[in-house]
């Protein structure tokens, strides 16, 4: 019986992943509307890259929905991520450049995916984040710890996949707009339109922000003083076309633009050029096919306004092939086969040759999902990747997982995960004036970063509750990172990649949730996360950097009000707390003197109220930092704010007013 | 109605492929490479009329120009000293926060050498004249200043070289820490206002007043500058392109190198 629910969600996965049908999601926005309060037969896909039941799935994953995003509003993934998920905090690194930090990894060991393509370009080692807009998202799944065995190369400290939505009535229209300090406004619409077999999904999004000063005072030791304002477009094409119920074709297009006004004379700015074309064919009712061909064009360039000129300096082009082919065995068990092909170009200033070097990666990989019983289930996967342009060409990765079922809402979890990460073009061949007299030079001699992780997790939902509990460990040696600075041959300072010895990550997540009907109409759900990391390295001559704050916890309380069948409303009050860091670096000055860094603990608290009329508008009055907390040093992972902050933000469905 | 589909998407992956370096470079203005630009004065249309273009990039060098003879010349900042003292010129580090410097270290080093004859120095974007002063006006362009600029700004007079020990940066590798490297120095604070350089928070910020400048020399004629750029076309920083007038009145045969040597 089990199975066979396995087997018609799995049925139903086509449909899923290509967006929830409207009606129900608008339905299930009306209901209930709280942070992770979900439906625990949801499918996610991508902790074993087949749709399975989130209860059943045996890698913990932790899913933002469709309604958790609406009702957040957040400005973009790093502001929705930053503010909902303990554990992930994204901080400035030197000229605002975005850094993440995911329990105790940082950018370019967490993998960002969209609809399962990797994005091309990185500031920092970390994505373009600004890329990532909210407007048309279905839902996003974030699997902690290595899943490299999966998703090669990257994904040593875990996958965020974000899983865009679809079309599945006659016409959709979306619009959307917000409005917050320092002239902050976000304008989107997403039309969707279908006919027959083909249906076509367009999102559009601007938005920008004016600069503004944290750090007034100039005696003041800020590592950070301004925030650029920024103007940004995103422009998303997506058609679908289903000759027969078995085979579903789709390509996709999209621009993205930003601009920053990082100095009055120079505008920095960032252009991409995304297209692709997919493949869904149901061979029969055990087998599946998938294959795509993407493109990723991300390039960089400064607006240089003394001169009126517009000078190109980055560019980093990946043009991937993959195929994944699904075989469901033994009524439950489900097989999963994949390959892809990477080539990577990249061009850039950090380089001192005129050209761009190219690398091409190729994988395979094979993954066996055994379900032994109702309560049992083994799922092992080994993948075999290969690397142009590297000191180890190919590398094996494995893991094995375990979930348990004593009962029916209780799950435990146990497993293994290797992961890894080869060095990028970047890290080999870098030379270049970071700025001043310090310089930054690649390391052609760097080996591949590599991790072995445990993790354990128990998870129960009973009535309205749900807890859970999990702990990862991780080893990681070889991690890439950068020396500590050395005075050069030509008497210039210089920083260099290279492999630290060891790195060792411990995390620890708290999750409590319960949901009450004190009244009719009224449903009260609250939600509290913890979570708990703790980094050792290996003393050694790298670059100290700042680890993960040791303590992260969220609090969440809904009150979902049904006052007449026209009008809802959701108020909610969150909050964020984050411990105080410490850590040894050292000075970037000669002799590199040792300094210790304190980087002070804070909290931020939201108040919102979601005003929802009828099925088509929802009204969002938000105070951001609602006790007007501002930090007396902005240091680099500060909040970066002045005080409260209003914001107003309003969501159409046009075709729910008729 | 399926063929025009699967067309579009065939055209579409014959786009992908063949493009794997790249598509739309038409978008950028074509690069420029710095190694081909040569510094150095440049005529303009008219013979008191012209441009400079200077290599200011390092910090650890004066580059002196000649208005008369149109010449430059490099001299090094000393590190160190050789010689005797002359009781002021120093290397020294400071701690720097906001508008306060303290003091970590000092080194007494030779006086900045100087060419014989020499109008205008640049060490990456500070000014320092010989004897001269300079007046920052209104004026659009160089061209609209008036031939005797001392008319039009009575009342706003010229200001003179001063001392300064806390302007002419000679190591910046020390910003992250706010550890600036200074040498003691002559500096002009009126044309070195020119650019603004603020590295308080890494990398540096840099804004141009993109005013016209009026410059006396001791022989009492007189230039006007603007700093059209501080960085090349390619957007490298330390890359000075200057509208130069010179002299502002107008004075037969200037920009001949006898009769500017006869002027002195």
């Amino acid at each position: 019986m089990k199975c066979r629910l396995s087997l018609a969600l799995m049925l139903l996965s086509a449909a899923c992943a290509y967006g929830r049908d409207a009606d129900t999601m608008a339905d299930s926005l009306s209901r209930d509307t709280s942070m992770l309060r979900h439906n625990m037969d949801e499918l996610v896909v991508t902790a074993t890259r087949t749709p399975r039941p989130i209860k059943d799935v045996p890698v913990l994953t932790r899913v933002l929905n469709r309604s958790d995003i609406a009702l957040s509003d957040a400005m973009d993934l790093s502001d929705l991520l930053g503010r909902e998920m303990p554990g992930i905090e994204f901080s400035y690194s030197m000229n605002q450049k975005l850094n993440m930090n995911m329990g105790g990894f940082a950018g370019q060991s967490v993998l960002v995916l969209v609809d399962g393509e990797r994005l091309a370009g990185e500031t920092m080692e970390n994505v373009d984040f600004g890329r990532l807009n909210l407007n048309n998202v279905e839902r996003i799944e974030i699997v902690r710890g290595a899943q490299s065995a999966l998703y090669g190369a990257g994904a040593v400290g875990g996958v965020i996949n974000i899983i865009t939505g679809g079309v599945h009535k006659p016409w959709t229209l979306n619009l959307n707009a917000q409005l917050a300090d320092h002239r902050s406004q976000r304008y989107g619409g997403v039309l969707g339109l279908k006919r027959g077999g083909v249906s076509n999904t367009l999102d559009v999004q601007y938005r920008s922000r004016d600069n503004y000063t944290l750090c007034m005072d100039p005696a003041d030791e800020c590592e950070f003083r301004q925030v650029y304002g920024e103007r940004i477009w995103n422009v998303k094409d997506k058609l679908t076309y289903s000759p027969s119920k078995r085979l579903r074709l789709s390509a996709r297009a999209g621009y993205y633009f930003k601009e920053m006004p990082t100095d009055v004379d120079v505008y920095e700015r960032s252009r991409d050029f995304a297209g692709g074309l997919r493949a869904d064919w149901d061979i029969s009712s055990v087998d599946k096919l998938e294959a795509s061909v993407y493109y990723d064009q991300y390039d960089k360039s400064d607006l240089l306004r003394l001169w009126g000129r517009d000078v190109m300096d980055y560019r980093n082009v990946q043009t991937s092939v993959r195929s994944l082919y699904h075989r469901t065995l033994r009524t439950c068990d489900e097989l999963t086969v994949g390959g892809d092909y990477v080539r990577n170009f990249l061009r850039s200033y950090q380089f001192d040759v005129g050209h761009g070097m190219v690398q091409h990666a190729g994988d395979l990989f094979a993954q066996y999902d055994y379900q032994a019983d109702e309560r049992w289930e083994m799922v092992g996967a080994a993948r075999w990747d290969y690397f142009s342009d590297a000191q180890s060409a190919s590398h094996v990765t494995g893991k094995l997982g375990l979930r348990y079922k004593p009962a029916d809402m209780v799950a435990l979890r146990a497993g293994y995960a290797g992961g890894f990460r080869a060095p990028t073009l970047k890290e080999k061949y870098s030379r270049f004036n970071m700025v001043g007299n310090i310089y930054v030079y690649g390391n052609e001699a760097l080996k591949a970063e590599k991790s072995h992780n445990v993790y354990l997790s128990a998870e129960t939902y009973w009535q309205h509750y749900h807890l859970s509990a999990s702990a990862t460990y991780s080893h990681v040696s070889n991690r890439i990172s950068t020396s500590a600075p050395m005075q050069g041959g030509m008497g210039e300072y210089y920083i260099r990649y290279m492999n630290q010895a060891s790195a060792d990550v411990l995390g620890l997540e708290l999750l409590a949730q319960g949901r009450w009907t004190p009244a009719t109409g009224h449903t009260l759900t609250a939600r509290t996360n913890y979570v708990f990391t703790r980094e050792w390295t290996a003393v050694d001559n790298t670059t100290p950097y700042a680890p993960a704050r040791p303590h992260s916890l969220n609090l969440r309380l809904d009150w979902d009000a049904r006052w007449t069948a026209f009008y809802n409303t959701t108020l909610s009050v969150s909050g964020r707390v984050l411990s105080a860091v410490d850590y040894e670096t050292v000075q970037m000055d000669y002799p590199f003197a040792p300094r210790h860094v304190h980087n002070p603990a804070y909290t931020i608290w939201r108040l919102q109220l979601q005003n929802r009329l009828g099925r088509a508008v929802s009204l969002n009055v938000a105070v951001d930092n609602v006790f007007n907390y501002a930090p007396h040093v902005y240091y680099y992972n500060s909040p970066q704010t002045l005080g409260a902050n209003l914001m107003v933000g309003v969501s159409v469905d046009v075709d729910r007013l008729f | 109605m399926n063929r025009y589909y699967i067309a579009a998407a065939l055209s579409l992956a014959s786009m992908l492929l063949p493009g794997c370096d790249g598509i739309f470079d038409g978008i950028y203005d074509r690069p420029v490479d710095d190694a081909k630009l040569q510094p150095g004065f440049n005529d303009g249309v008219r013979p008191n009329r012209f441009t400079i273009l200077l290599d200011a990039r390092d910090y650890d060098r004066w580059l002196f120009l000649d208005l008369h003879r149109r010449t430059m010349d490099m001299k090094p900042v000393p590190m160190s000293l050789t010689g005797e003292w002359d009781g002021r010129s120093t290397c020294a580090r400071y701690h720097v926060v906001g508008t306060r410097y303290e003091l970590l270290d000092e080194l007494p080093v030779d006086a900045q050498p100087e060419p014989k004859e020499w109008d205008l120095a640049i060490h990456h974007f500070d000014v320092r004249t010989n004897g001269g002063s300079a007046l920052a006006t209104d004026y659009a362009t160089v061209d609209d200043v008036p031939e005797d600029p001392d008319a039009m700004n009575a009342g706003r007079g010229f200001t003179a070289d001063s001392w300064m020990r806390h302007q002419c940066i000679v190591d910046l590798s020390g910003m992250f820490d706010r550890n600036i490297r200074y040498q003691a120095s002559m500096v002009n604070p009126v044309l070195t206002d020119w650019v603004r350089m603020d590295f308080s928070t890494p990398p540096p910020k840099y804004e141009a007043s993109r005013r016209v400048y009026v410059l006396r020399l001791t022989d009492g004629s007189m230039a006007a500058l603007q700093l059209k750029s501080y960085m090349s076309e390619a957007g490298t920083k330390g890359f000075l392109t200057i509208d130069v007038r010179y002299p502002l009145a107008s004075v037969r045969g200037l920009g001949n190198n006898e009769t500017n040597d006869a002027q002195r």
